[in-house]
């Protein structure tokens, strides 16, 4: 059965899909080529036209376009991009935001009919790139989880639609590996220790993995196919020991060179343990940008740590050639010469200071924290050839 | 050797000549250059001359690939009426010309999403097709979209 005749009763009259408009252009005849008035525009339209439009919308306003005309019943399920932006309900007072985003959670259901699906559906769809931010539960108690079940192997999935959404059922899409995933962005949603270890071992092609205030991500092990992988981000991981299982780094030696392609590892270590921290960059030979975000962390503790498992030290044998950039909060700008002198891998050093920590006691504005940064770094950061970059907020 | 032109013919019967190194930037009709050859005219019953003329002119753009992001935009935005759009989309669809196709479609989804349905029924000359009763049977299922 062909899309057109499951079209109830329209008075279309032109053919829709691609093929159908080469045919026209090559000459074929076609009935009904010349009733059509001028106006009758929207006929003359093919799905494809309509599809793509509403693709460039966010799916609230999309899926309302279904009451415009008969035809356009299911016209906004084809769409190719999904966007359940909805700025009306999201930009409320946080007091409210959580029962606004309880709301939000269950119209995106009803859409996809169970939050698992959403994943479920965005893989079935071959996605590259799933994000999914619910940063608003950063502030409530309960977090996502994200559905580890989808990669069960044999795992069956099929978007079941019930009979009243008036859809032909798709044949069922077997999926035993997730091939095309290539970056995935989870924020406030619940990823522990497996469920890490399901992603990277299922995701071949992965090279961007970002995970965000996850709360029982404790001892996170990179390792196995992670072939691809480029960027990985962990922030804001309260409970989570950096272990990156150091030991199986150590002992399976036949697993280090699958980390060459990681260049970029960005950690916010709130409670500074940092243990292990130099196994697991000895183990990624090729960073270029390793970056710490340190909330509690002061610098001097983080150097400290930094010395002791040989990341800094003058003294190694073998430094880090590829660590380029420190981006941390620090106040005291003399603790950071200290960091540059002992750096000498060091290239390029980012300074963010976060101006409301200054304190009490440091009554100067913003931009004269900048200037006395700038003064006392700048003689030290030159002759050794570091770049250095003063973020300023004002 | 001088380069090689081809004609189009619109739905009205208007022909319209391009080079043919431009206009197979249409892979509706690069295909048909390298299947038959299309000595003749090609003929677009589809396509009024109007569009024609629009789909030509941006063919014949001058632009460096770098630019051609913008360029396209900025053609579209110049086209700023609805019909007019939709012609181009469609006709761009018919050709298969993606980015003139894409950057028409975002351009009416831009100009259309802060629309009410009323409004947009009046933009696009459509009338509503269904019963009250369907309506609401509509406005039930999807509650979350109105």
């Amino acid at each position: 059965m062909t899309r057109r005749d499951s079209w109830e009763g329209i008075k279309l009259k032109r053919g829709t899909a691609l093929k159908d408009a080469t045919c026209h252009a090559l000459g074929c005849p076609h009935d009904g080529l010349h009733d059509l008035s001028p106006d009758d525009l929207v006929s003359r339209l093919s799905d494809d036209v309509l599809v793509s439009i509403l693709s460039y919308m966010p799916i609230k306003y999309a899926a309302a376009t279904s009451i415009l005309l008969r035809r356009w019943r299911h016209v906004w399920c084809q769409t190719a991009r999904l966007d359940f932006e909805d700025k009306e309900r999201l930009n409320k007072p946080r007091s409210q935001l959580h029962a606004k985003r309880i709301k939000y959670i269950n119209w995106v259901n009803r859409i996809i009919r169970a939050i698992d699906k959403w994943t479920e559906f965005a893989i079935s769809k071959a996605f590259q790139r799933l994000e999914l931010d619910l940063e608003g539960g950063f502030y409530s108690n309960v977090n996502y989880v994200f559905p580890d079940k989808i990669f069960a192997s044999k795992c069956e999935l099929s978007l079941k639609r019930s009979s009243n959404f008036n859809i032909p059922v798709k044949p069922k899409a077997t999926v035993m590996e997730v091939k095309f995933l290539k970056a995935l962005i989870l924020k406030c949603v619940d990823v522990n220790d497996e469920c890490l270890k399901k992603i990277l071992t299922n995701c071949p092609v992965l090279e961007h993995l970002s995970i965000c205030h996850s709360r029982n991500l404790t001892k996170a092990k990179v390792h196995g196919k992670a072939l691809a992988l480029k960027d990985l981000e962990i922030i804001s991981c309260d409970r989570l020991i950096i272990s990156f299982s150091c030991t199986k780094f150590n002992m399976q030696v036949s697993m280090l060179p699958k980390l060459l392609k990681l260049k970029q590892l960005i950690i916010a270590a709130n409670d500074g343990n940092l243990f292990e921290l130099a196994s697991m960059v000895e183990a990624c030979p090729n960073f270029q940008r390793f970056k710490v975000k340190s909330c509690q962390l002061t610098l001097l503790q983080l150097i400290r740590n930094l010395i002791k498992y040989g990341l800094i030290n003058k003294e190694v044998k073998q430094p880090h050639q590829h660590l380029e950039t420190a981006l941390m909060r620090e106040t005291e700008p003399l603790n950071w010469l200290y960091f540059i002198e002992n750096s000498v891998a060091l290239k390029k050093l980012v300074i963010k200071p976060s101006w409301q920590e200054l304190g009490p006691t440091t009554k100067l504005a913003g931009e004269n924290n900048a200037t006395r940064y700038r003064a006392q770094l700048e003689p030290k950061t030159t002759p050794v050839g570091v770049e250095l970059v003063i973020i300023d907020y004002t | 050797m001088s380069k090689k032109t081809l004609t189009l013919m619109s739905k009205d019967k208007q022909l319209f000549n391009i080079e043919e190194h431009l206009a197979v930037q249409s892979v509706t009709i690069r295909n048909m250059v390298k299947e038959d050859g299309a000595s003749s005219v090609i003929p677009l019953p589809r396509v009024d001359s109007e569009t024609l003329a629009l789909v030509i002119e941006y063919l014949n753009r001058q632009q460096a690939p770098e630019e051609d992001e913008d360029y396209v935009k900025k053609f579209v935005d110049e086209r700023g009426e609805i019909p007019t759009l939709l012609e181009l989309a469609q006709a761009a669809l018919d050709l298969d010309i993606k980015k003139l196709m894409d950057a028409a479609c975002m351009k009416v989804a831009d100009l259309i999403k802060d629309f009410t349905l009323e409004e947009v029924r009046e933009a696009l000359r459509i009338e509503n097709d269904r019963t009250p009763e369907e309506e609401k049977a509509i406005r039930d299922e999807f509650q979350w979209a109105f």
